[in-house]
């Protein structure tokens, strides 16, 4: 006898979209970790060359000791932010939030991957036309994430990602990397994302949007609407 | 002289310029010597005209991969001890192309003492 769904999950487009959202994030967070961890990879060893060598010994360089201490508290800075935005997988589903926000979530989080496979993604600063706009969060986030990867894993080779948003959506264009002289291939194998296409397709329908996949990109026409007015704005 | 007891000469690799710093300190503390880069093809530049014998470098560097890179070097210096450091998992670094090969796959937070601890006791 098989156990009864979980009254959390009302039909099935609800499961596929828990597992979309749970697969991409074993796809995203090791490079977030990757990154965390390389910053605090130099904060332990910069302690410990604190340790063996003081810095406020007698004849030590005070201002390079003091742009070490500079540097150590960039580090700590961007590792506390690297945690903190982990916060935003805990975000509940079904809000809306503004169309720039959205589209710098979704960069932030899918460019350290596709960094960490040898691709780069660039994206043009938020057109006017998305100031005042909102569009549904986190699924437009997700699908945009999901989209990306789907096209990035298809790619052999080195890309160059461009992002281009505008009211009606956001256009992604990928253009080959030459390979240097002496330069390896560099990419890292994936890892279980036979379901992915599926995964996306479901995002992209939970948002409310439309996907075109063209040969060299895509584009995902979000579904955007004014953002409500404040109470009491006149 | 030994291996065990003599300098190792450290050509260190990570696209991290705060990394390779910090781990050039450290090494030369510990009686290393060691030359940093912060890619692929610095590396590379840096390890023509350098008699290093071990290569510690971070899995993802700009242009390329770190073990793609240990496997181009050791195929030049057969002796040369080849260690890998990364943040990722180091069953995922093994299973890349070249990966068996490395002598060592250190995560991320570096353990210090346990890479000191490999230097000084590589064969």
């Amino acid at each position: 006898m098989s156990a009864p769904p979980s009254p959390e999950f009302e039909d099935v487009d609800d499961l596929v979209l828990a597992a979309a959202r749970y697969h991409l994030l074993t796809r995203v967070l090791p490079a977030q970790r990757h990154d965390a961890m390389g910053r605090l990879s130099v904060l332990r060893m910069a302690l410990m060359v604190m340790r063996r060598r003081p810095v406020a010994a007698p004849g030590s360089d005070t201002a390079l000791a003091d742009g070490g201490i500079d540097k150590l508290d960039d580090y700590l800075k961007d590792a506390t932010t690297d945690l903190k935005r982990l916060r935003w997988w805990d975000r509940p589903t079904g809000q809306r939030e503004a169309a720039d926000q959205i589209l710098a979530d979704a960069a932030r989080l899918v460019a350290a991957l596709l960094t960490l496979r040898g691709h780069s993604l660039d994206v043009d600063p938020a057109d006017e036309a998305l100031r005042g706009l909102v569009a549904p969060a986190p699924d437009t986030v997700l699908a945009l994430i999901a989209t990306a990867l789907q096209a990035s894993d298809a790619a052999e080779g080195r890309w160059r990602w461009h992002w281009q948003a505008r009211a009606d959506g956001v256009h992604a264009k990928a253009e080959p990397v030459p390979q240097r002289d002496g330069q390896a291939e560099g990419n890292l194998p994936i890892i279980g994302d036979r379901l992915l296409p599926w995964m996306a397709d479901a995002l992209v329908r939970a948002a409310g949007a439309a996907l075109d996949r063209q040969a060299d990109g895509w584009t995902l026409r979000w579904s955007t609407q004014p953002a409500p007015r404040a109470p009491g704005h006149a | 002289m030994t291996a065990a007891n003599a300098p190792a000469h450290v050509l260190l690799v990570d696209d991290d310029p705060g990394a390779v710093e910090m781990l050039r300190l450290i090494l030369e503390i510990e009686g290393f010597e060691a030359r940093g880069a912060t890619t692929l093809a610095e590396a590379l530049t840096l390890a023509r005209g350098w008699p290093f014998d071990v290569l510690l470098t971070d899995v993802q560097l700009p242009d390329g991969l770190g073990v793609d890179l240990a496997t181009r070097l050791a195929a030049e210096r057969p002796a040369l001890f080849t260690v890998a450091m990364s943040g990722l998992d180091a069953q995922v670094v093994r299973q890349l192309p070249g990966g068996a090969a490395l002598h060592h796959v250190l995560t991320k937070p570096l353990d210090v003492d346990l890479l000191l601890a490999l230097l000084r006791a590589r064969p």
